[in-house]
């Protein structure tokens, strides 16, 4: 009998599916594609509408499924077939070569100390740099480093200080088949760069971010500490703005829909500036405030009675740089007058577009599943029949089917996990 | 409305935070048009004054998420006001409005080509049978409007640069053994006539004049006049089906003979620093940004600059509205602009679009505040400009 299903995606809704899955007996096979399970979560520094730490909320459930002895993960790697049906499906797997012996690193850290080579880190948003041989982020599981080989120059002192001798630069990328009886989709989402948006400077205004940039430098272990700094000085902004649906809701970029966590990310993101420097006035730009779940609507208010907050209802026009003090100028129309006003403030943080990850529409073709027009993964009945996709015994949760919140994702998962469960009980025979 | 996408206004105001008037006269508000005809206050705006102060140069559009076509929604809400006898007030005394009328007469007979050759006759080559047609539009005619104005200008007399923009463009076409047609009885392109609302002249003058080009067996249609282009490119299909023939602006035909090697400069004659006014309808509306400033960059002694706003992002010059209203917000853009003239520190104006070289022209014209003077700042059409480049004279005078 076949008692294992094939999770791909390691983000807070995959694990929350695996750990379901696998508390009630059965077998799970998580694949990742990044070095490390986590997700966006991971990255996150607190999370709405209880301002707890991401991390640690998120790092003890990622350790609960690499020590669970029901899950095997399987990092680094990508799903590259799939034949078979419900109760019997052939998975296989690509595990992209790490060049360190899984079994011999420990994640001790000398060999990302003495590596020469400098490049950025992805996880800090490209603002914190990483060696050629890294680990993604300090909490990473599995704890073990890996070898970016594009970029490493083969100095070899990697392996002359490693211990353990886990360095393989002969490792190849290795492919596996997995028999499965049914799959979980949650691979989740990315954040659209937004340099496409000329008008409101990002990349080539020092103090524009994105919201996700944000998430790390306000965080205590990210690349500035937590601490918020303006160019060109260096100095600690007093005002921070916030603009909501920047290239989303936007026909012009192909993506009309909400994103549906930005209004209350955008509240954290000003709340957050507050109680690390309790004389920040934070503005936020909305279209709509949509903060609709539960306590999510007393949450902004709290904001604005408690935390310095001003909500403006308008869409900026333009951001203009000043020339010296590269404070920025936004002109915007709010709903009180026909005026053209500016606010000049020493930070803007953009609340992006946000998407399926990349690669999800390779992984549909793969899978044989649909998407929606935005490359979503279609659920063909949302009303009665959520979490499953177009193809049976393969279901989906998280942002990869839509935009949703963390508290979503995670209800979503468990709806998967069960389904999945139940397609095992139904096609398993039991002595087969 | 379902046309021009209002439904999906999302009232985030950004095409009022961008509008060039809204930022000077915040009495124009195009979100606060749209909410009013989303609400059903349509008969309102068919009276009121606002829809004619619209300079429909479409920069709310491109900011737009939604992709409101607002100044298509403009277009059709001043063709409705005309219906029920509701116009715009002409700002040059009703002439180019008259002007248009005249010319959906069938029997009219013009002298319009002879407006343009007279005193060159000898010099300029020009047939009224061949591929490729010269439309001259309204140049032969803007002479008269600014005759009495008195605009001296640092190269020409502000009535003398009309024709010019012709002689020049026929030369430059014949030094690459071009020899254009011109049509005597070509008609107004009508563009003034759509934007303000009168569809029925409109649609004579379309008819009108692409039996007149049919009649001349052209297969390329070159304009000087942006407008001119967009009318023929973007609207005239709607009322006359598809074009027969290509249409194209004169700076991606220069572009190309200066690419293909018919057209070759002599050696620089003296430096010009020069920066270019992105006309709306060519850059915004038909997304021509690079003919032009190719064919300047070309230029031996040219040094192009660029406006902090330029591209998708050029302010109208605060004419593009069909001679309707050049009121005080029109001249407080044309301030504005002379302002940011002032930044790049360029002498030398160069517009694509006989309509932005008046209005600023006239801009520069005036008694200026002291800290607006630009000090000696030609305002020149890019045709003008390489027809003296190609002549190895001066690029300006002076």
């Amino acid at each position: 009998m076949v008692e294992d299903v094939l999770i791909i995606g390691g983000g807070v809704a995959g694990i929350q599916a695996a750990l379901d899955l696998a508390d009630r007996g059965l077998h799970v096979y998580m694949v990742e594609k990044e070095p490390s399970i986590g997700g966006t979560m991971a990255l996150l520094d607190k999370t709405f509408p209880t301002n707890d730490c991401s991390i640690c909320i998120l790092a003890p459930k990622m350790n609960d499924c690499a020590q669970h002895s029901n899950i095997e993960i399987l990092d680094f790697s990508e799903v590259v077939g799939l034949t078979g049906g419900p109760g019997d499906f052939q998975v296989t797997v690509r595990r992209k070569a790490r060049y360190v012996d899984p079994v011999k690193c420990n994640g001790c850290g000398v060999c990302f100390e003495v590596c020469p080579v400098h490049l950025p880190n992805k996880f800090d948003q490209n603002m914190a740099p990483r060696g050629a041989i890294y680990k993604p982020f300090p909490q990473a599981v599995p704890n073990l480093a890996l070898i970016d080989r594009e970029h490493c120059i083969d100095c070899g002192l990697c392996k002359k200080y490693c211990e353990a001798e886990a360095i393989n630069f002969e490792d190849k990328d290795k492919e596996v088949i997995l028999n499965v009886g049914a799959l979980i989709v949650a691979t989740g989402l990315t954040v659209r760069r937004p340099q496409e948006l000329k008008e409101y400077g990002y990349g080539k205004y020092l103090n524009v971010y994105t919201g996700m940039e944000y998430e790390r430098l306000i965080c205590a272990a990210g690349p500035t500490h937590g601490h918020l700094q303006s160019a060109p000085d260096n100095r600690r902004p007093k005002k921070l703005a916030i603009i909501q649906c920047v290239g989303i809701r936007d026909t012009r970029m192909d993506c009309p829909y909400c994103a549906s966590v930005c209004c209350m990310y955008a509240t954290k993101s000003a709340m957050l500036a507050f109680e690390h420097y309790n004389d920040i006035e934070s503005y936020i730009f909305y279209t709509d405030l949509r903060a609709f779940s539960k306590i999510s609507y007393e949450y902004t208010q709290r904001a604005e009675a408690e935390y310095n907050v001003t909500y403006i209802n308008a869409k900026p026009g333009r951001i203009r740089e000043h020339p010296e003090t590269k404070n920025l100028i936004i002109s915007y129309v709010d709903n009180t007058s026909p005026e053209v006003k500016e606010l000049e403030v020493e930070m803007v943080l953009l609340a992006m577009a946000i998407e399926p990850v990349e690669g999800t529409k390779e992984l549909v073709q793969v899978l044989g599943i649909e998407t929606d027009e935005y490359g979503f993964i279609r659920v063909p009945d949302p009303n009665m029949r959520p979490v499953d996709t177009s193809r049976e015994g393969v279901f989906v949760a998280g942002y990869c089917e839509g935009p949703k919140d963390i508290t979503e994702s995670v209800a979503q998962a468990s709806g998967a996990a069960a389904k999945a469960a139940e397609i095992i009980a139904q096609y398993g025979v039991p002595g087969a | 409305m379902s046309e021009t996408g209002t439904h999906y206004c999302l009232e985030c105001r950004k095409c009022s935070a961008v509008c060039p008037i809204e930022n000077t006269w915040p009495k124009f508000s195009p979100s606060i048009l749209v909410e009013k005809a989303l609400l059903g206050y349509e008969a309102d705006l068919l009276t009121g004054r606002e829809i004619w102060s619209c300079l429909t140069c479409d920069m709310c559009s491109k900011y737009c998420p939604s992709t409101v076509f607002f100044p298509t929604f403009i277009q059709k809400l001043r063709e409705q006001a005309h219906l029920k006898g509701h116009d715009g007030t002409c700002a040059h005394g009703g002439m180019m409005h008259a002007i248009t009328k005249m010319m959906t007469y069938a029997g009219l007979r013009q002298n319009r080509v002879e407006e343009i050759i007279n005193g060159h006759a000898s010099t300029l080559q020009i047939t009224d049978k061949g591929d490729i047609l010269y439309f001259t539009g309204c140049l032969p005619y803007f002479h008269y409007m600014f005759k009495d104005t008195g605009i001296e200008t640092p190269y020409a007399h502000i009535a003398d640069q009309s024709p010019l923009i012709a002689q020049s463009t026929i030369a430059i076409l014949n030094k690459a053994g071009i020899k254009p047609v011109l049509m005597p009885q070509e008609r107004c392109c009508g563009h003034d006539a759509y934007w303000n609302g009168d569809t029925k002249t409109f649609e004579k003058l379309a008819r009108l004049n692409m039996a007149a080009i049919e009649h001349t067996g052209a297969k390329k249609v070159l304009f000087s006049c942006p407008e001119g282009l967009f009318i023929f490119k973007a609207v005239y299909p709607k009322v006359v089906g598809e074009l027969p023939f290509d249409v194209v602006h004169l700076s991606e035909f220069y572009n190309k003979l200066i690419q293909e090697r018919q057209l070759v400069f002599p050696q620089a004659n003296g430096e010009v620093v020069a920066v270019y006014q992105d006309p709306c309808r060519l850059g915004r509306q038909l997304g021509i940004y690079d003919a032009p400033r190719e064919v300047l960059r070309s230029i031996p002694g040219l040094k192009l600059l660029e406006f902090k706003d330029n591209r998708e992002d050029a302010i109208c010059c605060g004419g593009a509205n069909g001679w309707i209203g050049c009121g005080a917000y029109s001249k407080r853009i044309q301030e504005d602009k002379l302002y940011y003239l002032k930044e790049v520190d360029a002498n030398l104006l160069v517009t694509a679009c006989p309509k932005c070289l008046i209005h600023l022209n006239c801009g520069l014209s005036e008694k200026l505040p002291e800290d607006l003077a630009t000090g000696e700042v030609a305002v020149m059409d890019i045709s003008v400009l390489l027809a003296r480049a190609l002549d190895g004279g001066g690029l300006i005078d002076g």
